[in-house]
């Protein structure tokens, strides 16, 4: 037991103790400053003992102790259904719904979405067609992808993906939805097509998530409109930000928000039109905390 | 061991050469010796997957998605198998390659009730299709009834089981070749609430020369006899369509695998009499049977639908799908033996060898040290025999002395009884 805690422990009056005791917090907290303050000024003057302390002193966190995956280091082999879209450079044609009977907060997301899907058709869903149903309509019409939005007790819980015309099928909850609006300083969109930035993607199945969503945003963006979109997957969460970037001068580079902002997590993904399972989300994935499957 | 499996994106086939105890999931886990890429002919491609592979003595007979039937000689040239013959049979869809070799044919069956009969010696082949009294409709799975020469069975969506006969004597050439509709089963009786049970035939075997087995989309197995028209048993294993099956243990039990990542063993001789239970408005609670789980393959972290098994002798389970991992189980014990990433999904799976067991050289039996051994040793000199004697006086002596003191005790605790 330390000096300090001795000395609080004897101080049987409470209030008395508490004062002791923040006091004491004070102080430590005052001590760390000084000497970040004092460490900060030394390698001001020295910056290679910045550069060495931060080579040494390197956190530990659950993405560094990340279980090894072999998947990682291997090469994707042959070819995949969205081989087609990348080879034939076509361009993308998507069909935006919602599930039956979806509330108000469903058609808002759509809005928000269709702000920077590119060519997309909102199509209100009708109760007598199913998703098959709707596959056969989108191949005729010649869609590259399905997405229907889901909506349960007035809030958007998932995402339904799926590449036409043979799949695959994503499913993604969505949580932490942001309006562009919400978001301090935020900017405006414009009709640019913008650039995308796929993070952390590695593994066999984050590299077939990754091939989904580069398949939904066309190959050229429009440079001039520097809008970019950002999919940074950080433990099996793919976090959606748009951002404006600004050359302040011939160094330093801005960012304005455009948003929205929200969070997919990756529930399910089928071979074909919601046919066999290929990989599912299970609660025990969670039980190994350094365990990441995208 | 030395394992063929049928590589998807790539339109390939890998051979994995590994030894018992491979898990590449494990960073410092024992690797497999090498995977190599096979049957680059004709043309492989993710349009060209194998669908089915069958190993006929030294020739390996792929049946491709594009309707290819390919004959390799599995005695490698230049890291790769021979083709021997290429035929493209069909543009449909396959769905099934029966090895037909103890007469000398392999049997190509099509989703469009078409049949194929390739001879094994000219690779020539004959085309029959399956005639239909009512509506033609497509199959789904193409058995050989492997006690009863020239008998076949098939099914599929809203098409029952029907059991086809191919000849009456063993054909001496391809123009014997005849086909018949022998029975018509009959779909099991409507519900408890009077509505028809929809048919999708998934797979069927044989499990004696008059008995069967048919799994369907809606997660049941029935189990048929050729004598009656309808099943004889109807069990409900659970909701998701079961897409694989393969029997073991002298057909008394079933190896089955469904669209998601479930691979179980029942037993079809033990069941679970009050399985599922269905409340009923008029009837009261109905209670079905179900086939008696008996253990799933589950070691291993599968997690997709698995497609391909493979029973080894009796021994080996091999299960491959979705997931794009070879996964080697004991049978009995459900153990994983062998685990390995394969880097594309698996349709198909053959276990050709074993590990090669090395015969280890006989042990040294090392003597032990006994008081005979002692005195046979003439080498040791006088002083250090009367030192041994010495010690084994002592050692003699003290294992003497506490047996006094034990009885010592006992005689105390006898005094304190009385």
């Amino acid at each position: 037991m330390s000096e300090d805690a001795k000395t609080l422990k004897r101080i049987k009056n409470k209030q008395q103790r508490q004062k002791v005791y923040a006091e004491l917090k004070h102080e430590k907290n005052k001590a760390k400053h000084k000497l970040r303050a004092e460490r900060a000024k030394e390698e001001r003057s020295n910056p290679e003992l910045k550069t060495e302390r931060l080579a040494t002193n390197v956190p530990e966190t659950l993405d560094s102790k990340r279980v090894f995956d072999e998947t990682i280091a291997e090469e994707v082999e042959g070819e995949d259904e969205f081989n087609e879209i990348f080879n034939n450079s076509k361009p993308p044609k998507i069909l935006l719904t919602t599930n039956h009977k979806a509330k108000k907060q469903a058609y808002e997301f759509a809005d928000l979405l269709m702000d920077f899907l590119p060519n997309v058709t909102f199509v209100k869903r009708k109760e007598q067609f199913n998703i098959k149903d709707m596959v056969k309509f989108c191949n005729n019409r010649e869609y590259t992808d399905l997405i229907i939005l889901n909506e349960f007790n007035k809030k958007v819980t998932g995402l339904t993906f799926i590449h036409l015309p043979n799949g695959p099928t994503f499913y993604f909850s969505i949580t932490s939805i942001t309006e562009g609006k919400r978001i301090s300083g935020h900017g405006r969109a414009t009709n640019h097509t913008p650039e995308l930035i796929l993070n952390n993607f590695n593994t066999r199945l984050g590299k077939t998530v990754g091939r989904l969503f580069q398949s939904i945003f066309p190959k050229n963006p429009e440079f001039q409109g520097r809008q970019v979109i950002t999919l940074h997957n950080q433990r099996d969460y793919i976090f959606f930000r748009r951002h404006r970037y600004l050359f302040k001068s011939d160094e330093k580079v801005g960012l304005q928000e455009i948003g929205p902002q929200f969070t997919l997590k990756l529930r399910r993904l089928q071979k074909g039109i919601k046919e066999e399972t290929e990989w599912e989300f299970r609660p025990e994935m969670e039980k190994d905390k350094r365990k990441f499957y995208l | 061991m030395r394992v063929l499996v049928s590589s998807d994106e790539t339109g390939l086939v890998k051979e994995i050469i590994c030894t018992k105890g491979t898990d590449t999931s494990k960073k410092d886990g024992v690797k497999p010796e090498s995977i190599n890429k096979l049957c680059n002919q004709p043309q492989a491609s993710l349009r060209a997957r194998v669908l089915e592979m069958i190993q006929i003595d030294n020739q390996l007979v792929t049946l491709r998605i594009n309707g290819d039937l390919c004959f390799y000689d599995m005695t490698k040239e230049d890291d790769d198998f021979k083709l021997i013959k290429s035929l493209s049979l069909c543009e449909d869809k396959p769905v099934s390659l029966v090895n037909y070799s103890r007469l000398g044919y392999v049997i190509a069956a099509f989703e469009t009730n078409k049949i194929f009969i390739v001879d094994l010696k000219s690779y020539k082949h004959k085309e029959l299709i399956i005639p239909y009294t009512k509506k033609v409709k497509p199959i789904v799975t193409f058995v050989e009834n492997p006690y009863k020469d020239g008998e076949f069975a098939f099914g599929g969506e809203e098409n029952d089981v029907k059991i086809i006969k191919l000849f009456d004597k063993p054909p001496k050439s391809l123009s014997k070749f005849t086909i018949e509709v022998v029975k018509t089963f009959r779909n099991v009786p409507d519900n408890h609430l009077d509505l028809r049970v929809p048919i999708s035939i998934k797979g069927i075997r044989f499990l004696e020369k008059e008995k069967f087995i048919t799994v369907t989309k809606y997660g049941q197995l029935r189990i048929y006899d050729m004598n009656n028209e309808r099943p004889l048993n109807d069990f409900k294993i659970g909701d998701k369509p079961i897409i694989q099956l393969t029997l073991c243990n002298n057909n008394s039990e079933v190896i089955l695998s469904d669209t998601t990542s479930l691979i179980g063993k029942y037993s079809l001789t033990k069941f679970d009499s009050n399985a599922t239970k269905i409340n009923t408005a008029t009837s009261g609670t109905l209670k079905r049977p179900s086939l008696k789980l008996l253990g799933k393959y589950s070691e291993g972290s599968n997690t997709g639908a698995t497609h391909a098994i493979h029973n080894f002798e009796g021994k080996y389970v091999g299960c491959g799908g979705l997931d794009r991992y070879l996964r080697i189980y004991d049978l009995e014990s459900r153990e994983l033996v062998v685990k390995a990433y394969i880097g594309t999904q698996i349709s198909s799976l053959i276990i050709l060898e074993d590990d090669k067991v090395v015969e280890e050289p006989p042990k040294k039996t090392v003597k032990k040290r006994t008081v005979e051994s002692d005195d046979e040793d003439n080498d040791e000199s006088d002083e250090s025999e009367s030192d041994d004697n010495d010690i084994w006086d002592q050692l003699l002596s003290n294992v003497k002395t506490p047996q006094k003191t034990q009885q010592k005790t006992q005689l105390k605790k006898k005094q304190r009884k009385i």
